[in-house]
């Protein structure tokens, strides 16, 4: 051993069976595959952009440049932000497809005699759902009358933007340009057209009839129905199969004839590393960012319980709906991934046990440093790119406009470049425990899960502003579905197992196995159930159906990684009560407890809610999609994030300035107004509008006339309490513990490596049981103290395995 | 009653429903061995572990958040009846009204009994 030690290091042996390597990587590769495969359709099947569309006399009424250059202006407005278009946007502002198509529809049938006629409206049917689009000229041929209807739409559209008075969550005077109007109407208009024109050969338009359209003739196909009842199916069918295999077999392999013995030790006797001393400032910048995000929350709120003014204050005119609305879910990722960042920082110390490598400590403030510079200019740029900054490179610095990647090309890239510099933070810390350890254990996959991170987000560099809507969406959904929905939860899986074994109260290969039941349930799942955002958007029915049908399995995981989850937090209490010394994570603990509960209720349960395509065909972009959005971001990736942030800041305030009582009020707090805006506002008024949808239609149900009418406006006041108390009882005490980190930053924390004389009633841990393997093969270093020492059974017994 | 009204209504009772399955859902024993998942292995195991109730933390937590959580489910559902009452109130709606609120509050004073007497 000794002299192997010195030469190569021999790799520890693989904890988990050749089985659940194999199937994950049948599973993954089956899943990316199909990816490919509906990449591949996006690009084929989505509606084309005439070249040309003209009157039946040839005159052209709009061109294939003036609906790209209408797509950069509705994006770099920020239009994505304030309405939707096919339904994929923010809700406060009308959807511009259902609008403009029911609209023009009202126009053209009126000038076919109107409501008096009776012809009228079979021809104002028959304009939109008769597909005449040449594919050999590439020329779109529409009636006079829907023509006439463009005229009139871009005159309203022009009266739309260039309010002066404001009044509709828009700066006044948004867009006043006669060009960028007509533009903008043209984008507008090629989107209703693709939502009514019949697919080649067949009998529904290329946004499988959505919307909703009495006008136009425009209801739920049979494939929407169809595959609303398989996916039911499949979610019971599915559960049902998981539940019934673990009930025979037993994979995780829990056991009870564990006997060793765990002895938690004082947060203040446990030594930091210098690097794990700087993310008391990570955690600083994210309860900022976290209090920040509230905030402009807060005001793109009161502009659904009041257009007019807040307060008196015409905030439309510096702080319109639109640029709120951008921070709101910029901030939201940003606050979580600096939280998950510096989570990865603060661990991986205690992974390898090892000082830091040269220089770590100041390339993590870097990293931080970048950080800031990616938030603010990204926002800053933001706010200069819808006031019209930048000419030419406003995709670049200003409002690139995609929702959730609404940051310019530049600040994208530098927040890959960022996380990429992570990974390497995080491989100069590791490299020697990796080089020690199998592929498949917990080091490699903890790597692994952080490098994927990175590399997903970039693909949504890939969604260019010039290029068709439906393949734009293609790559967006990489990142809002495939890397926030998929990746950041295998990552925070494969955090969270970590944390619990190197608390010693999960087995290492018992957290093994979830991390890959994980990987496979969210591989069969959740990597082809990024179609579930594409039901509507162009895509074809195949799409729907693949949407449909797996990311209903993509429930299962989120209600059975819960279950497992309590099992997880079961197995340490039992050993938790033979410690002297109290569990010093009791709160950070309790917030992996609401992970689990918002997990079941946000993620599973309000996503199932609007994820069948009969539903999501009346509901998308509605108040319940916003329910699901809040209830699954904030319950799970929110209070995660909270919780790393108390995991971390446990060691980083000493003892004396600790308060339990700070964190009590801020999780009770959270979790309450996280609560009351679900049930009082987002729900009831997601049933409300979903009904008006079905009811009187998509576009009545997302005009802005129904959105602030009075009972919606009761509802959306009723809701401030619960915003209050989420804001100045949730996040008041995590600013303030967040500001103890960084005035103490661990300095009170024991000498590295001195340890505390725990060996006076206890033998020295010696690398304990699991994972100090290190400990045999390096002894020229000593290792730094873990937070709990496992003291192995006296009789010597081998863990069960 | 106006639209409104059976709305404000049928939504709140259902919040007090939600209230009531939350707060059962939280006392579920989730223990690990009874598990149904464990089932198979049950069988094969000799020793169970010495058993703990839902009692023993951090198990009692997790029934705890759940009761907080239906405790705000239950003011929410009385404080929305009430709120609709102040704006419609023909006898029957402030009937059917009145009642909801009155089962939201009892439900709320009956969950605030067990949430703050389950404090640690
Ligand atoms: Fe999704």
């Amino acid at each position: 051993m000794d002299s192997s030690a010195v030469t190569t290091p021999r790799r520890r042996d693989r904890l988990i069976g050749r089985g659940w390597i194999q199937a994950a990587a049948l599973v993954i590769l089956f899943g990316f595959f199909v990816l490919v495969l509906m990449g591949y359709q996006t690009y084929q099947s989505g509606p084309p952009i005439p070249e040309r569309t003209v009157t039946p006399s040839g005159q052209t009424v709009y061109t294939r440049a003036d609906v790209k250059a209408g797509q950069g202006v509705f994006l770099k407005n920020g239009l994505m932000e304030y309405g939707s278009i096919f339904g994929h946007g923010a809700y406060l502002g009308p959807d511009f497809t259902a609008d403009y198509l029911h609209r023009s529809a009202e126009l053209v049938n009126k000038t076919y005699g109107g409501t008096g006629s009776g012809s009228a409206a079979q021809r104002t049917i028959d304009d939109y759902r008769v597909n005449k689009y040449d594919a050999r000229t590439r020329t779109l041929t529409i009636s006079d009358a829907q023509a006439e209807a463009f005229t009139t739409m871009t005159a309203y559209y022009a009266r739309f933007f260039a309010s002066p008075q404001g009044k509709t969550g828009l700066r006044p005077k948004a867009i006043t340009d006669p060009t960028q109007i007509r533009q903008l109407t043209g984008y507008f208009a090629w989107s209703a057209w693709a939502a009514a024109a019949q697919r080649p050969g067949e009998k529904y338009s290329y946004t499988n009839n959505w919307p909703s359209e009495p006008l136009v003739g425009n209801k739920p196909t049979a494939d929407t129905v169809l595959w609303s009842a398989v996916s039911l199916i499949a979610l019971l069918g599915g559960t049902g199969a998981l539940f019934a295999a673990f009930g025979r077999w037993n994979w995780l392999g829990w056991h009870g004839r564990d006997r060793q013995e765990l002895r938690f030790r004082e947060p203040g006797s446990v030594g930091l590393t210098p690097s794990q001393r700087t993310t008391a400032w990570f955690f600083f910048a994210v309860v900022g960012l976290f209090l920040l995000q509230t905030i402009v929350g807060a005001a793109s709120q009161h502009y659904r319980a009041d257009l007019g003014s807040f307060f008196g204050i015409p905030l439309d005119r510096w702080l319109p709906y639109n640029l709120v609305r951008t921070w709101h879910v910029q901030l939201a990722l940003f606050w979580v991934a600096t939280s998950f960042l510096a989570a990865g920082i603060f661990l991986v110390p205690m992974i390898t046990r090892r000082r830091d490598p040269k220089w770590q400590a100041g390339l993590a403030y870097a990293l931080l440093g970048a950080l800031v510079v990616v938030v603010v200019g990204s926002m800053l740029g933001e706010l200069a790119g819808m006031r019209g900054a930048f000419g030419e490179l406003w995709s670049w610095l200003g409002m690139q406009g995609f929702e959730y990647l609404d940051l310019g090309r530049l600040w994208q890239i530098l927040l890959t470049i960022g996380m990429a510099f992570w990974v390497v933070l995080l491989w100069r810390g590791l490299r020697h425990k990796l080089a020690t350890e199998s592929r498949a254990n917990l080091p490699w996959l903890f790597f692994f899960a952080a490098l994927a991170l990175p590399v997903v987000y970039a693909t949504g560099l890939l969604a260019r502003h010039d290029s068709s809507f439906t393949v734009t969406d293609f790559w967006r959904f990489m990142v809002v579905h495939l890397w926030v929905e998929d990746f950041l939860e295998l990552f925070t899986t494969v955090m969270v197992a970590y944390i619990f074994v190197l608390l010693g109260v999960v087995r290492e290969h018992i957290a093994l196995r979830v991390v890959f039941l994980d990987i496979v349930l969210y591989s069969a799942g959740g990597v082809i159930g990024t179609a579930h955002h594409w039901y509507f958007n162009g895509e074809p029915a195949s799409v729907l159906a693949l949407g449909a049908f797996f990311s209903a399995f993509e429930v299962i995981p989120l209600t059975f990684l819960t279950i497992e989850a309590w099992t997880f937090i079961r197995l340490g209490a039992r050993q938790e009560s033979k410690s002297a010394a109290a569990f010093p994570h009791r709160w950070a603990v309790m917030f992996l407890v609401a992970v689990g509960f918002w997990n079941f209720l946000g993620a599973g349960v309000f996503g199932f809610l609007i994820n069948l395509p009969v539903v999501s065909y009346f509901e998308m972009g509605t108040s319940l999609t916003a329910n699901h959005g809040h209830a699954a971001m904030m319950g799970v990736y929110g209070m995660l994030a909270v919780g790393f942030a108390m995991f971390a800041l446990r060691y980083l305030v000493p003892a004396r300035r600790w308060s339990d009582r700070a964190a009590a009020v801020s999780f009770w707090s959270l979790n309450a107004g996280l609560a009351w805006m679900v049930f009082v506002t987002l729900l009831p008024l997601g049933l409300l509008q979903l009904y008006r949808s079905a009811d009187v239609g998509y576009f009545d149900a997302r005009s802005l006339s129904f959105v602030s009418d009075s009972t919606n406006t009761v509802f959306e006041w009723l809701r401030l309490p619960g915003d209050v108390v989420f804001i100045v009882g949730g996040i008041g005490p995590l600013l303030w513990l967040a500001w103890l980190g960084v005035r103490h930053r661990g300095r009170h924390a024991a000498p590295l490596g001195a340890g505390p004389p725990a060996s006076a009633e206890t033998p020295a841990p010696a690398g304990a049981v699991e994972h100090g393997s290190t400990g045999a093969a390096a002894p020229v270093e000593q290792e730094l103290v873990l937070f709990t020492e496992v003291v192995p059974p006296a009789e010597g017994v081998r863990p069960a395995d | 009653m106006r639209f409104e009204a059976v709305f404000v209504a049928g939504y709140a009772l259902l919040l007090v429903g939600v209230a009531a399955g939350l707060h059962r859902l939280g006392g579920q024993d989730t223990s690990p061995w009874r598990s149904r998942m464990l089932a198979g292995h049950r069988r094969r195991t000799a020793d169970p572990p010495p058993d703990t109730g839902s009692a023993d933390w951090p198990h009692s937590e997790a029934g705890r958040l759940h009761t907080g959580i239906a405790l705000v489910t239950a003011v929410a559902a009385a404080t929305l009846s009430a709120a609709e009452m102040v704006r419609h109130h023909r006898p029957v709606e402030i009937a059917v009204l009145g009642a909801i609120a009155l089962t939201a509050i009892a439900a709320t004073v009956r969950l605030w009994a067990v949430f703050a007497g389950s404090r640690p």
